[in-house]
């Protein structure tokens, strides 16, 4: 491979236009290769591995077993955040009618539209009508303590 | 809800077999389980024989479960050397049993059996795996002062339910007792708690003295209880509460005030975040106090905020700890130039401290603003200036501890494991999601 690009080079020096640089050429000299460059072979693969156990990064969760680290933060992560984030966060936003809002809005609504059509006023002072309420008498409001 | 105190009881004996991520598991899928029990509405729902929950128990539960499975998360260096790593988690999952418990009861001389239980295994936890000698005397001191102002609660309600007969919460709102003694008794325990300034003594000890996963509990749910005790207990001390309401809202805030001075000149990072505790819930008791609409929901919602905010700042200051050795803010310095990935985390959870926009913290801050300046118009003034001084002693805490020169004394450590990232964004997503779902709050 590296033979082949360095012809390539070569050939396109000689026509002139060098892919190195117009302002100069320069020369560079190598050692001869003697095939280094092979392919993996399945020992390898092996040593590398070994190489990674040895040396893994931990997660924070277990420090002696990596095998235990990454099922813990997988599970800690599957909970915490897919369970109790994502999945809480769907659970509240389509509850049905928390509170009772849209409940309340629409019994307004509905309120308003029946007085509108009896022709009282929208918003009344009195909340009850007042010639149904029974005050106590001054006797008993004499010695009640009057807190506002 | 029994299947919860079940799964919880059954987690117990798992915890000899050295199940320490088993139980983490099990937490996360149980709070998972628990989405499903969804109540937003100001009566019980799903009731048991003396459990159930509203809206405001069942999102401090969820606050619970969470805090809870993140501390095992965070403490995993006890794991690592096993440092009686089995009990540990036993007591983890006594204290969630006992929050639940005490979150979810229906009556009133149960929930104070369990939030006095909730000290027991926090003590533990303080004595068993702080750091310092001095948690001997922190614990001391957050025991004796929660226990000192329970008492006279105990003798009111036994006292309440030998005059009216029940402690069902949802039955008490019926009956209004005018007397002030009664009404101190049963307030001062969650004063305590909360912690109002005047009692707050306790918390900077306890919060600092604390490993981690105490730190964690005791900010992000055990001050809470306060808080929840609180909505509790008005529902019978109304009259006495609009008469007498405006020493605590008066304390509480220029309490508040006078703290976040104090936290501008401390040099212990631990304590620092412990200081700001003291005044997000000297706010959170201000607008209770009011008894506004807006009050309640904000006392709520601050609350929610704040623990995820508050366990999240003494997270970082752990994963500072276990590298440096150090709380002091002269030696946790220009973390920046080793952690860089970790300062974006810092500013995250800092400037949420701070109650920047778009955190659940900003809501929480303006609800309460708009319930104590229409109480008062006074308040704006307190208000402005312990908004303005939590901005800056939180801005001190994130440039002292990551601008600058790094420490020369230090030669390397680690950036930060996934666990750790995982676990500041468990705590900093959330603020921004439930802010969708801060509808359901408001009753």
């Amino acid at each position: 491979m590296a033979y082949l690009m360095r012809a390539c080079t070569l050939g396109l020096r000689c026509r002139g236009t060098s892919p190195i640089s117009s302002c100069s050429q320069r020369f560079i000299s190598t050692s001869g290769k003697n095939n280094e460059t092979a392919p993996v072979t399945a020992a390898e693969k092996v040593q590398t591995s070994v190489v990674e156990e040895k040396n893994w990064m931990s997660y924070g969760f277990d420090f002696k077993d990596r095998a235990t680290d990454r099922n813990v933060m997988h599970s800690t992560f599957f909970t915490s955040v897919t369970l109790c984030l994502v999945f809480g966060t769907f659970i509240f936003m389509y509850a049905p009618d928390p509170a009772l809002h849209n409940w309340a809005q629409r019994e307004a609504f509905l309120e308003l539209r029946r007085r509108e059509q009896l022709g009282l006023p929208l918003i009344d002072r009195n909340l009850v009508d007042p010639a149904k309420i029974e005050l106590p008498s001054e006797e008993v409001l004499v010695e009640t303590e009057i807190v506002i | 809800m029994l299947k919860f105190i079940l799964f919880t009881l059954f987690l117990m004996p798992l915890s000899y077999f050295s199940c320490w991520w088993l139980v983490h598991f099990g937490l996360f899928i149980l709070m998972f389980l628990f989405y499903f029990n969804f109540t937003s509405s100001y009566y019980f729902c799903n009731m048991s024989y003396f459990i159930g929950c509203d809206v405001i128990s069942y999102l401090l539960i969820l606050l619970s479960f969470f805090i809870c499975g993140l501390m095992i998360m965070a403490s995993e260096s006890i794991y690592r050397y096993d440092y009686y790593s089995n009990l540990f988690i036993f007591f983890i999952i006594l204290l969630f049993l006992v929050l639940f418990m005490s979150f979810s009861s229906n009556s009133l001389i149960l929930f104070y059996l369990f939030f006095e239980s909730s000290l027991i295994p926090t003590l533990f936890l303080i004595f068993g795996w702080g750091y310092q000698p001095e948690r001997l005397q922190a614990g001391m001191y957050f025991l004796f002062y929660t226990l000192f102002s329970s008492l006279p609660m105990l003798v009111c309600i036994l006292y309440f339910y030998n005059l009216y007969g029940s402690l069902n919460f949802s039955l008490l709102f019926n009956f209004d007792y005018y007397y002030f003694i009664f009404y101190l008794c049963m307030i001062f325990s969650f004063l305590v708690k909360m912690p109002m300034f005047f009692v707050h003594v306790w918390l900077p000890k306890a919060h600092v003295e604390a490993p981690v996963s105490g730190s964690m509990i005791l900010a992000g749910v055990l001050l809470k209880l306060g808080g929840y005790g609180l909505f509790r207990v008005f529902c019978m001390l109304i009259s006495s509460g609009m008469s007498y309401n405006y020493v605590w809202v008066g304390i509480s805030l220029l309490g508040g005030l006078f703290i976040s001075f104090v936290c501008m000149r401390q040099s212990d990072l631990k304590s620092l975040i412990a200081y700001s505790s003291v005044i997000h819930m000297g706010l959170v008791l201000g607008g209770i106090m009011t008894l506004n609409c807006w009050g309640l929901f904000g006392a709520l919602v601050m609350m929610i905020a704040h623990g995820l905010c508050s366990s999240g700042l003494f997270c970082l200051a752990n994963i500072v700890y276990e590298r440096l050795g150090t709380r002091s803010l002269f030696i946790i310095k220009g973390l920046i130039n080793f952690m860089p990935t970790m300062s974006l985390w810092w500013f995250l959870l800092s400037s949420y401290n701070m109650a920047a926009p778009p955190s659940l913290n900003l809501m929480g801050e303006i609800m309460l603003f708009n319930s104590v300046v229409s109480w008062s118009s006074i308040n704006t003034f307190v208000f402005l200036i312990m908004s303005f001084f939590s901005a800056a002693y939180t801005l001190y805490m994130y440039s002292y501890s990551q601008h600058g020169m790094i420490y020369s004394g230090v030669i390397s450590f680690g950036v930060g494991y996934m666990r750790e990232y995982l676990l500041l964004f468990l705590h900093w997503f959330p603020l921004n999601l439930i802010i969708f779902m801060s509808g359901m709050m408001f009753i």
